[in-house]
């Protein structure tokens, strides 16, 4: 069966692939849903020594090589992806929103691809809408590897263990999400 | 900001692509009313529908949309072996945009608007009484270092927005950029602190001289004012008077080596880089009609290399090597730089509660860091 594929945002990967390993290239569940990360993203981490020091797993080994697979696009598809870039690009500086360059170059690709894009980002949600884009939180797509038997509760208690100890919340009001989606109140540490 | 559809455009080009109301109706997957509206000005297509619209006629954003407020001025400093791409340009003009709402919490003066030069051009004799002029205004004589100092007092008098980044080494052009908003007359010059110590004076002065020169950039002379800005620095930094004083020296010196290192030497001096004290005794040879015995780039690289490594960057130096944090890398910008930009920006992002992301496309850092910058600014006040 044909994947159906999906493009996670950096602070997504960032909230997911230290504990959900090899969180990328992965197919699960009944639609094969497998997760590509945007070229972007090694590049948004090389410009910071700030997020060097705070994802120091990011260059170990493992998930170097985990992020070497990268969608495969065509001519065509790279130069649809620029010019949808070049119109939502300058359609947000117009409208002063507030999404940035890296994010909405994921959502331009993601238009083009016709596949959902993994954020939490409420500003290129927003977007997303306008340009209708579809979109799924970090903690929907857990609950689909959930069903999918891909990773099991515990696991989602360890990574909302870590996002409260690290202060790294997807977006304010996660908590109430998280228990309506997994009926249990999020862990405390 | 509202937006017209640039009806006569894509009327036109509809035309020429022989593509009638009903076909772009079929195409976009609309009614023909829909489309009859569009272009007779009586709705407008919604964002999706104007994107389809754009890729059918082979018409961008910009085309399709009628502009109606003033673009950011941008300057980038040229680099032989770097051009500056439209990506670099629209990159800097949106930061630019973004800049904007934050006029309104600068403290400069509320009236009078700073000086700027009548005629900038590339004359030898006319820089040199330009820099004479500015250093008596510095208080300094001819032949004294400009200090960091010095220059950062004439941006604040020319009402020049400093935002000192850590935007990481760059080899490239992207040291230092320069906007200017023409609605509001105001200028912002991001300085990368993660640059040479001595290339990062001369990067400021070339910035100063866009300043000063603004017409350039106002008349759209972008070559004339990079040139300019170039030729001003070097002279500013190290002028005629001492340029003579170094010239016999280096004029005496018997060997490549000795010629380096009379370079090196001054380079330490004036804290400015070898190759800016190399260009203006060459400029200053030629101009006097001097005997100069230039080096090859296979000797002066290599030395001007081996000088940059004996100094840390600005950034080590003003944070002992480490990666500060966000509070204290806004303090000590303040402090060293005498900007009111990240103080600007804290009561910016807590009177209009600015997301993170606004944050990072003004001073253009990954979302993570700006995250850092939002907290300590929105817990500052």
């Amino acid at each position: 069966m044909a994947q159906s594929k999906l493009l996670v945002d950096s602070n997504s990967y960032f909230r997911l692939a230290q504990n959900i390993h090899p969180l990328l290239s992965t197919p699960f569940g009944k639609e094969q849903y497998t997760l590509y990360p945007h070229e972007d993203l090694t590049f948004e981490l090389e410009r910071s020594p700030r997020l060097r020091t705070k994802f120091h797993w990011f260059m170990e080994a493992g998930y170097v090589e985990n992020r070497k697979r990268k969608l495969q696009l065509g001519k065509k598809d790279r130069a649809a992806i620029q010019d949808n870039f070049d119109h939502i690009w300058a359609y947000i500086q117009d409208e002063q929103l507030n999404p940035l360059e890296v994010d909405t170059r994921i959502l331009a690709a993601a238009l083009q691809l016709e596949i959902p894009v993994v954020t939490d980002d409420r500003d290129m949600r927003e977007v997303a809408d306008i340009f209708e884009i579809s979109w799924i939180s970090s903690m929907e797509l857990m609950k689909m590897m959930l069903d999918a038997n891909h990773i099991d509760i515990e696991k989602i208690r360890q990574v909302a263990a870590q996002w409260r100890y690290e202060n790294e919340w997807p977006y304010g009001g996660w908590e109430k999400e998280y228990s309506k989606l997994f009926g249990e109140k999020p862990p405390k540490e | 900001m509202s937006k017209q559809l640039n009806i006569p455009l894509v009327s036109s080009t509809a035309e020429a692509q022989g593509l009638t109301q009903t076909a772009i109706a079929a195409q976009l997957e609309v009614t023909k009313a829909a489309v009859s509206k569009w272009l007779t000005g009586k709705s407008h297509p919604r964002p999706p529908e104007l994107l389809k619209l754009g890729k059918l006629l082979g018409l961008g954003y910009k085309d399709l949309t009628i502009e109606s407020k003033a673009e950011p001025l941008i300057a980038f400093r040229r680099r032989a072996s770097c051009k500056t791409t439209p990506k670099h340009i629209n990159r800097a003009k949106a930061m630019g945009r973004c800049l904007e709402p934050l006029t309104s919490y600068l403290d400069f003066d509320p009236f009078l608007a700073p000086g700027y030069l009548k005629d900038p051009n590339l004359g030898y004799e006319y820089i040199q009484k330009l820099v004479t002029t500015l250093r008596r205004e510095m208080n300094l004589s001819d032949h004294e270092p400009i200090g960091f100092k010095d220059l950062i007092n004439k941006f604040r008098d020319q009402q020049a927005v400093l935002i000192p980044t850590l935007w990481g080494k760059k080899d490239k052009h992207e040291n230092a950029l320069h906007i200017y908003l023409s609605e509001s007359k105001t200028t912002w010059i991001y300085l990368n602190l993660d640059s040479e110590i001595h290339d990062f004076k001369f990067w400021m002065a070339h910035e100063l001289a866009h300043v000063l020169s603004v017409n350039l950039l106002e008349q759209d002379q972008l070559d004339l004012a990079e040139d300019f800005a170039d030729r001003f620095a070097g002279a500013l930094l190290f002028p005629e008077a001492a340029a003579k004083t170094v010239y016999k020296e280096y004029a005496k010196a018997r060997s490549d080596r000795g010629r380096t290192k009379v370079l090196m030497e001054t380079g330490s001096e004036y804290t400015i880089s070898p190759n800016s004290v190399y260009q203006e005794l060459k400029q200053y040879a030629e101009v006097h009609e001097q005997p100069f015995t230039e080096l090859d780039n296979k000797v002066l690289f290599p030395a001007i290399n081996q000088f940059n490594k004996k100094f840390p960057t600005l950034s080590e130096h003003l944070f002992d090597g480490e990666t500060p944090s966000a509070n204290s890398f806004m303090r000590v910008a303040q402090e060293q730089f005498d900007t009111h930009f990240y103080k600007a920006l804290g009561e910016y992002v807590r009177k209009t509660n600015a997301p993170p992301s606004a944050i990072s496309r003004m001073i253009d850092v990954p979302l993570l860091d700006a995250r850092a910058y939002h907290e300590a600014l929105t817990t500052a006040g």
